[in-house]
Order: C-alpha cells, then structure tokens, then sequence
C-alpha cells in the first residue's frame, strides 16, 4: 500500500463521517502551500496555480490528484539544540524555547481503528504538548502565530485543522474554503493562523526523515522574524510544528516553540 | 578526488538472491487459503474479539486467540480507485483497494476490488462485497490469491476461466 493510499483511506473516512474535504477544499490547500512556497528560496515546488489546475492534474488515488501530493524528496535540515544554562552561558540571542513536547501513537493497521477517519495520536500529541507548554487546547488558535503543518497529502492537512484544535471536528474543510480570499481569517499566509507559511511538505518537498526537522526549523525562523519573504506577523511570540510517521501514519509529534516575548507573556 | 581528469569504469552487471521467508504463525491463513480457500480469521480466547487479518495474540488484552473460518462475504468500511502504484501491480490499473470487515469479523482486512463498474458510487462505504479466487493451480499461499468483487457481480466473476468462487 502506498502511503498515497493510506493517507487517502483517513481522508475519505472523514469525508464519509463529516462530509468534507470535499475535492474543491483540497485543491485550496494545495494552492495555499505550493503558492506559500513562492517566497521560500528553499522550497521545491514553488506554484501559482488554481483550483482547476489540481482537479486537472492526474489521478493518483481517488479523490487525490497529483498536486494534492507532495513530491518525495531528498534534503537535509538541522536544529541546534542546547539547555537552558548552555543558551545563557553563550550569551545566544534571541534563542527559540521549546517549552511543549507531545508524541503519541495510535493503531498502526488503519483496519483496527473504530473510527478511520480520526487520528487520535494526533489530537493526543498536540494535548499533551500544548498542557506542557501552558496552553489551552479548546483556545489554541488564538495563542499562537503560527503552524507548521505535516501537509504530505492536502485532504490530511484539513484533518490537521481538527486534532490539532483548531477548529471543531468536521469543521475543516469549510474552515479553508470559507476564508479563501478573505485577508484576516482562515490558514492562509494572512490569515488567523497561517498553516504551513513556508509552503508545508506540499510546498517544499517531503525529505523523509528530515521533514519533522525541516518545519521545527522553519517555525523556529518565524519566531525570529528571519523567515524572509514569507515571514507572518508575530504577536504572541510562539508557534507548533507538527509531523506524522509510522505504517498508517500512526505516529505522531506536536512541538511547541516560544521566543523570549512568548515566554513573557505568560 | 584531485584528480580531474579521473573517469570510473562501470560495468554492469546482475545480482541474483534466492531467498525464503515465512508467515510464521500466521502460516495457517496463507496454507488454507491456497488449499481451501478458506479465510481464517482468530478469536480472542478472553474478550472474544474476532481478529481478520488474524493476529496471533489479541491486541486488546494480550490473550492468545484460536483459529476461526470466516465467511466470503462483507462490507467495504472505507475505499480508493489506484491509478498509481508499485511495479508489481501497476498492469492493473485502474483499481479499488478497500478495508473490508467480513460479517462476523470486527476489524477490517486490506484488499483489492475488483469492477466491471469502477466508479466511486460503486467501490464505496456499505458496499457489500464477496471474495473471488485464482484457480488451484495458480495460487501460491499469498493475498494475491483472491480479491473482493461487489455482490451483484460475484456470478460475472467466477464464472471467467481463470477465477472460481469459495465453497
Ligand atoms: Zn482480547
């Protein structure tokens, strides 16, 4: 099995519980990221493109077309970590904290979840990540700036949107759909809570194994305000990065990052 | 390298492996679905769970499970039509792979299906389905031994030289 088919399996078991993502709300997701992508200088698969250019695209598994998918690819990202006595010792400026940490599995085989369209490592993940952190789960979209998003495939984001709280399950893909084109709302670069602002794996190219590292970093960047042509307002100071592995992308990670102004407000 | 003006030498070659593995105790589901065409499932001995694909101890609460004939027919729990795949199946193309939970099981078996209609309307959720077999002599014990057709063209199906329905 593909990991297309896979991804596919969850995303249309949402669609039959919720009745979305619809093949429309898809295709913004994949013209959110690849157009995310035109002001990262790193990314891979920088595109301006149109709804109609992804129902157009060739058929993968259905419903995803091949601009739904991200391009499997080779990179290589890398963090500096260090403690808390290491940062001070340095005199580092504006170091990025990590001050929220939550991985978590669920059934590896898609066929022994009750629910397929659901993917409780996820929410699990980003509750306990979130709690570490100080943050609440039921408000999380209005307490941080930002989210890097594990985007492998568009219809996964829009389930993202969901476990990851910010919206109300089945919420997802009219969360997208409905703020399309309306500056101030939605994940949009502009918008209440970007997702993926560096284009995502759709965007980027998805360098297995170096992926998680990849957006941590980006987010990090962000947080910095070094993010370049495709740096997003930052007013809380803090931001997620999340990433999925496993057979039946059973895995999953959330982290969460905070500057110097993050931490002070809290 | 210093050397600008240094070129490898390639010579292409082949490697050969012969190589066995085994189901280990899964054994019985791939030995009696060459021989048989049976589809066995497993029992938990403590919760009851019926486990297909079977799984030698129960997931749930660790129990062992014993060994339990399913029957050829259920209903697809989740759907996609593949335009797009591996080598050793891309000839097939366009097909449905689904998860199916046969009646009488409760988790879902991974497993291509087969139409003379292949359209989402069709290879969707609720769909019921029934399995279709090789001919004896050309299954080999592997899940490429059969495969799901939707109910109301299982006659069609097995009524082809090359395939043949279970008892
Ligand atoms: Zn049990």
């Amino acid at each position: 099995m593909m990991a297309a088919s896979s991804y596919v399996s969850m995303v249309n078991a949402h669609y039959d519980e919720f009745g979305n993502p619809t093949e429309e709300q898809m295709a913004l997701v994949s013209i959110k990221n690849h157009g995310n992508a035109m002001n990262n200088p790193k990314a891979q698969s920088p595109m301006e493109i149109t709804v109609q250019d992804v129902l157009n695209s060739r058929i993968i598994c259905y419903p995803f077309k091949m601009l739904d998918c991200c391009l499997y690819s080779e990179a290589s990202a890398a963090l500096i970590l260090a403690s808390e006595e290491k940062v001070k010792e340095l005199g580092v400026d504006n170091p990025i904290w990590i001050t929220g940490v939550g991985a978590a599995n669920t059934d590896c085989f898609i066929g022994n979840r009750e629910s397929m369209g659901r993917l409780y490592s996820n929410i699990n993940a980003a509750k306990v990540a979130y709690k570490m952190a100080g943050l609440d789960y039921d408000n999380i979209k209005n307490q941080i700036d930002l989210a890097e998003l594990h985007d492998a495939f568009s219809g996964q984001e829009v389930i993202s949107y969901e476990e990851l709280g910010f919206v109300p399950f089945g919420e997802g893909g009219p969360w997208i759909e409905n703020t399309y084109e309306k500056p101030g709302m939605g994940p949009w670069i502009d918008g209440e809570l970007p997702c993926c602002p560096s284009g995502g794996l759709i965007g980027c190219g998805h360098a297995v194994g170096a992926t998680g590292i990849m957006s941590t970093g980006e987010a990090a960047l962000q947080l910095r305000g070094d993010a370049g042509k495709h740096q997003v307002e930052i007013n809380h100071g803090r931001a997620i990065s999340h990433s999925i592995g496993g057979p039946g992308a059973a895995y999953a990670a959330v982290i969460v990052m905070e500057n110097e102004e993050g931490l002070s407000k809290k | 390298m210093t050397d600008k003006n240094f070129q490898a030498h390639e010579i292409r070659d082949k490697i050969k492996i012969d190589y066995k593995y085994t189901y280990g105790s899964q054994s019985k589901f791939f030995i009696d679905l060459m021989s048989d065409k049976k589809l066995q499932g497993t029992k938990c001995k403590k919760c009851g769970k019926v486990w297909m694909p079977p799984r030698v101890g129960c997931s749930d609460c660790f129990e062992d499970t014993e060994w339990v004939e399913l029957p050829h027919s259920g209903q697809i729990m989740v759907s996609t039509i593949v335009w797009y795949t591996t080598s050793d199946f891309i000839q097939k193309i366009p097909y449905g792979i689904a998860f199916i939970k046969l009646d009488n099981a409760d988790t879902a078996l991974l497993q291509g299906v087969f139409s003379e209609n292949l359209v989402p309307s069709k290879i969707k959720k609720g769909q019921r389905v029934k399995a279709v077999f090789k001919t004896a002599a050309d299954r080999e014990g592997k899940m490429t031994d059969f495969f799901f057709v939707p109910e109301d063209e299982y006659e069609a199906w097995i009524n082809q030289e090359q395939y043949e329905g279970g008892k």
